[in-house]
């Protein structure tokens, strides 16, 4: 019992922690948790030549969210396009390493890309519902994935929407077209859409920045409300929404990992110079 | 959800939609290509199966293949004439059309957009629609008329067919050179006038050297619509094979000897072989036309990158 | 370069002045002169030809050798052929253009695709209309019929249907098709579903506008469907007769070969009532067809932007 005990505050003594990439890989297994996605030592190049991503190791665990943040080109949102495989869309962009996803590694020949893309959803900068209905906008997809049943849809539509805290503003026009619906609400419908999955991981690529302060603040409190229920995995450019939404954050510059751990720590106690002066404004 | 097994798989779904769409690609393909190789292969013959030498043919100026060459047997087949009357008619055209075309469309993108834009754009894109017959017809009823009055004659000749084919290829270029002249950057024009140019000294000092490569592949459009437009020209040129020494006399045309003959003549005798080696040096000069652009392109862009 | 004193600096602005307000005036005389003649070509073909549109005129058989004829069966096979046409040349470019947009590797190959359909669409139509003669008419053995006729137009028609096809699909923001594919749909999916959706403004205006220059093509129509337009009836449905409107196999001479072919034959006396009418006939379908690729296309943006 008592072994037990400090066996669980040291535990949480690793959770409150920072680390550089070399010292997380030597205590990654003992931050409590339990891990949805890993990128092993993931590498990526564009056109053979140019490297975006170099040996870059993390960790997502379940109702947690993680904030990844760094300069604009540092690969932030190249990296969070590697864990949905969204950047095998890109021509000439090529990484081979093994990404797990529950310990199975989807960047593999044999495994789904489709099937995996509907456990792991992503949402994007800029708010992009389709030219359908706002029912159809989250129907449309698992339709074309097989569940043809009008009331489960039905059932869906509604769930997806409470859970994105978008149906007490929608229920009456959901045949209504989704581009009538405000920036903020467009957003939370795009998010509804990928809660309508039923995904394990949601990946958010700045979700708020193309949103006005009000917005933004609702798409925070979701982004925390869905971490009881998610993994996510968030990228941002702003550090006071990093501090408010995440327990986990990791820093990139030029395509590496030079910081990552528990999000208060690193921003009240930097490990690295190089976060250290990020934080200051000394560039960005 | 027990419906769930009677989704086709995603990746044979991605394979079908790969494979469907691939085949469209290789229809059109093939066509280009049969195009391309029957025309060859039907206007070669002339040279490989008739035995005309093909330096008499692309330098001989007398077009006769109902006689025959006493020295040789063969029919007189020089095909200067046409050539000589394609290229007069697509030069003089493009020169008429190409200053009023680049003149518009510096007028809808620099003078006022307002106007260009609301009216005078869609009007120019009508008259790209327009058929060229209906540029036939009215190069008949009033060109060719007009010419008569003017200088007497026949009024048809090259400088009617050029008239009619600069009308035709007018909003080609004034359409592509608008193109042209908005893609370059609104950053050139602030710069340019925060130095304290003129609009004029602007536009001519500035935009419309940023825009040259791309005003001239406009203008090589016309020129290739010019050289391939067949009946507006065969309408109003006269249709006398013979070498144009005058902008006013009956002159001919690569395409409007095409177009006259190849009904008249019977499909593989040579005088019918000798119209598909005509057709053969027609679709020389797009593919050449075609290089041209290319070649613009090349050395746009290295411009830009300097 | 020398320093300008007070008073030639300010006879310079003068000048500059002065040839910017000369440029200003020539364009604007430029435009004005173009519009002139754009309006009265249009005014001098459809009032022209206006007169002699008769109901007897636009049902009429044509004739041969004398006055009087219509252009009954001509303004049938125009459409006929028009939407044959259509029928094989819109899946051929849709499928074209999908696969160039959202399939195609980065390569030479597909460079060279890119290069094939750029030659086609140069390519004089008289050349298409010439090798529709050589392999569809002859080869094949399909004699002058709506069904050579219909594939020239297509091979006239596809270079640039596909290029305008290709264009909408590419308007169309990037992160739609990310969005799809972030459901883990796939590319053909978002392609149909969302994509051409869309695009679908673009796409229709587009292909009205290419319908409006099909259905005035005439070179490439000589050799192909010919330049006879016998006898039809429209109420024959037995596709084998040559007398059925509906048979493939048969000549068709259009409205664009028609005025073409009373002009370099002229045979019949009233060579200028039948080309007059005929023109403006097309001209105004033409005009129509232009109008309905805006209202329609507008129409369509409107609907799918916000109902």
């Amino acid at each position: 019992m008592n072994d037990q005990t400090t066996q669980t505050q040291q535990d949480n003594a690793y959770a409150l922690d920072s680390y550089t990439q070399d010292e997380f890989l030597a205590v990654q297994d003992k931050i409590p948790g339990d891990v949805v996605m890993r990128t092993d030592k993931l590498n990526l190049f564009y056109n053979k030549t140019k490297q975006a991503l170099k040996n870059v190791s993390l960790d997502f665990r379940k109702n947690e969210v993680s904030a990844l943040i760094g300069p604009s080109g540092c690969g932030k949102s190249t990296y969070l396009r590697c864990l949905n495989l969204m950047n095998r869309e890109i021509p000439n962009c090529i990484f081979t390493e093994p990404i797990y996803y529950k310990g199975e590694d989807i960047n593999s020949r044999e495994a789904d890309v489709y099937e995996v893309r509907k456990h792991i959803g992503m949402v994007f900068q800029q708010p992009n519902p389709f030219a359908k209905s706002i029912y159809d906008n989250i129907a449309f997809a698992p339709k074309k994935h097989g569940l043809k049943d009008k009331q489960a849809l039905d059932e869906l539509v509604e769930s997806s929407l409470r859970g994105a805290a978008l149906w007490d503003e929608v229920k009456d026009i959901l045949h209504k077209s989704a581009f009538e619906l405000s920036g903020g609400q467009q957003q939370r419908l795009c998010i509804a859409r990928t809660i309508a999955m039923k995904p394990d991981v949601i990946l958010m690529d700045e979700p708020a920045s193309a949103l006005d302060p009000i917005s933004t603040l609702k798409i925070e409190e979701l982004m925390r409300e869905l971490a009881k229920d998610y993994c996510i995995i968030s990228v941002t450019h702003n550090m006071e929404q990093a501090k408010r939404i995440s327990e986990y954050t990791a820093f990139f510059y030029f395509g590496e990992v030079i910081e990552y751990g528990n999000t208060m720590k690193m921003f009240e106690n930097p490990k690295t110079e190089l976060l250290q002066e990020y934080l200051s404004g000394h560039f960005s | 959800m027990s419906k769930k097994s009677s989704v086709i798989p995603k990746r044979n779904l991605e394979w079908f939609g790969i494979i469907l769409s691939g085949i469209c690609v290789l229809i059109i393909i093939a066509l280009v290509f049969a195009l391309i190789f029957m025309v060859a292969n039907q206007g070669l013959a002339t040279f490989f199966v008739d035995g005309v030498n093909f330096i008499d043919f692309i330098t001989g100026t007398v077009w006769n293949p109902t006689v025959k060459n006493e020295a040789t047997g063969l029919p007189i087949t020089g095909a200067v004439p046409m050539i000589a009357g394609s290229f007069a008619v697509t030069f003089l055209s493009t020169l008429i059309a190409t200053p009023l075309a680049i003149g518009a469309a510096v007028f809808v993108v620099e003078i006022s957009p307002r106007i260009g834009k609301k009216y005078f754009q869609p009007a120019i894109e009508l008259l790209v629609g327009i058929p060229s017959v209906v540029y036939g017809l009215i190069g008949l009823m009033v060109i060719v008329k007009f010419m008569r009055g003017a200088v007497g004659g026949t009024g048809y000749g090259i400088l009617s067919g050029s008239i009619v084919l600069a009308l035709m290829i007018l909003p080609t270029i004034t359409s592509l050179s608008i193109d042209a002249l908005a893609a370059v950057p609104n950053s050139y024009r602030q710069g340019a006038l925060a130095l304290g140019s003129t609009r004029w000294q602007m536009i001519s000092k500035v935009v419309l050297r940023a825009a040259l490569p791309a005003l001239m592949t406009s203008v090589i459009l016309g020129m290739t619509r010019a050289f391939g437009e067949a009946l507006a020209v065969q309408m109003v040129i006269g249709n006398a094979p013979v070498m144009p020494n005058s902008f006013f006399t009956p002159a001919s045309t690569l395409t409007s000897v095409l177009t006259m003959g190849m009904g008249n003549s019977i499909f593989g005798t040579l005088e019918n072989n000798v119209l598909w080696s005509l057709a053969l040096l027609l679709m020389f000069m797009s593919l050449i036309f075609i290089a041209i652009i290319h070649l613009i392109g090349k050395v746009g862009s290295l411009e830009h990158t300097r | 370069m020398k320093t300008l004193t007070h008073e030639e600096h300010l006879a310079q602005i003068k000048k500059n002045k002065k040839s910017d307000k000369v440029a200003t005036t020539i364009l604007s005389i430029i435009v004005a002169f173009i519009s002139l003649v754009l309006v009265s070509v249009i005014v001098y073909i459809v009032a022209r030809g206006l007169p002699y549109l008769s109901w007897d005129f636009i049902t009429k058989n044509p004739e041969s050798f004398k006055a009087g004829g219509g252009i009954g069966p001509q303004i049938f096979n125009s459409f006929y052929l028009l939407f044959l046409t259509m029928l094989i040349s819109i899946p051929l470019s849709l499928g074209g253009a999908i696969y160039l947009t959202q399939y195609a590797p980065q390569n030479a190959l597909t460079g060279f695709v890119k290069l094939a359909i750029e030659t086609l669409s140069s390519l004089p139509s008289i050349v298409v209309g010439l090798f529709g003669y050589l392999f569809f008419v002859i080869k094949f053995g399909w004699g002058f019929s709506i069904l050579s006729g219909s594939i020239a137009l297509t091979m006239f028609n596809l270079p640039i249907m596909v290029r305008v096809i290709q264009q909408s699909l590419e308007a169309v923001p990037a992160y739609q098709r990310d969005a799809g594919l972030a459901l883990g749909l796939t590319r053909w999916e978002t392609t149909i579903h969302i994509l051409i959706p869309e695009a679908l403004a673009g796409i229709i205006t587009g292909i009205i506008l290419c319908a409006g220059r099909v259905f005035g093509e005439a070179a490439a129509l000589i050799y192909t469907s010919g330049q006879s337009a016998p006898e039809i009836d429209l109420l024959n449905f037995n596709l084998t007769d040559p007398s059925s409107a509906w048979n493939i196999m048969r000549p068709a001479e259009t409205l664009a070969v028609h005025i073409w072919k009373v002009n370099s034959e002229g045979v019949i006396p009233d060579v200028d009532i039948v080309s007059a009418g005929t023109a403006a006939f097309l001209m105004i379908c033409v005009l129509l067809f232009n109008v309905a690729a805006r209202a329609v296309g507008a129409s369509i943006q409107k609907k799918v932007t916000a109902k």
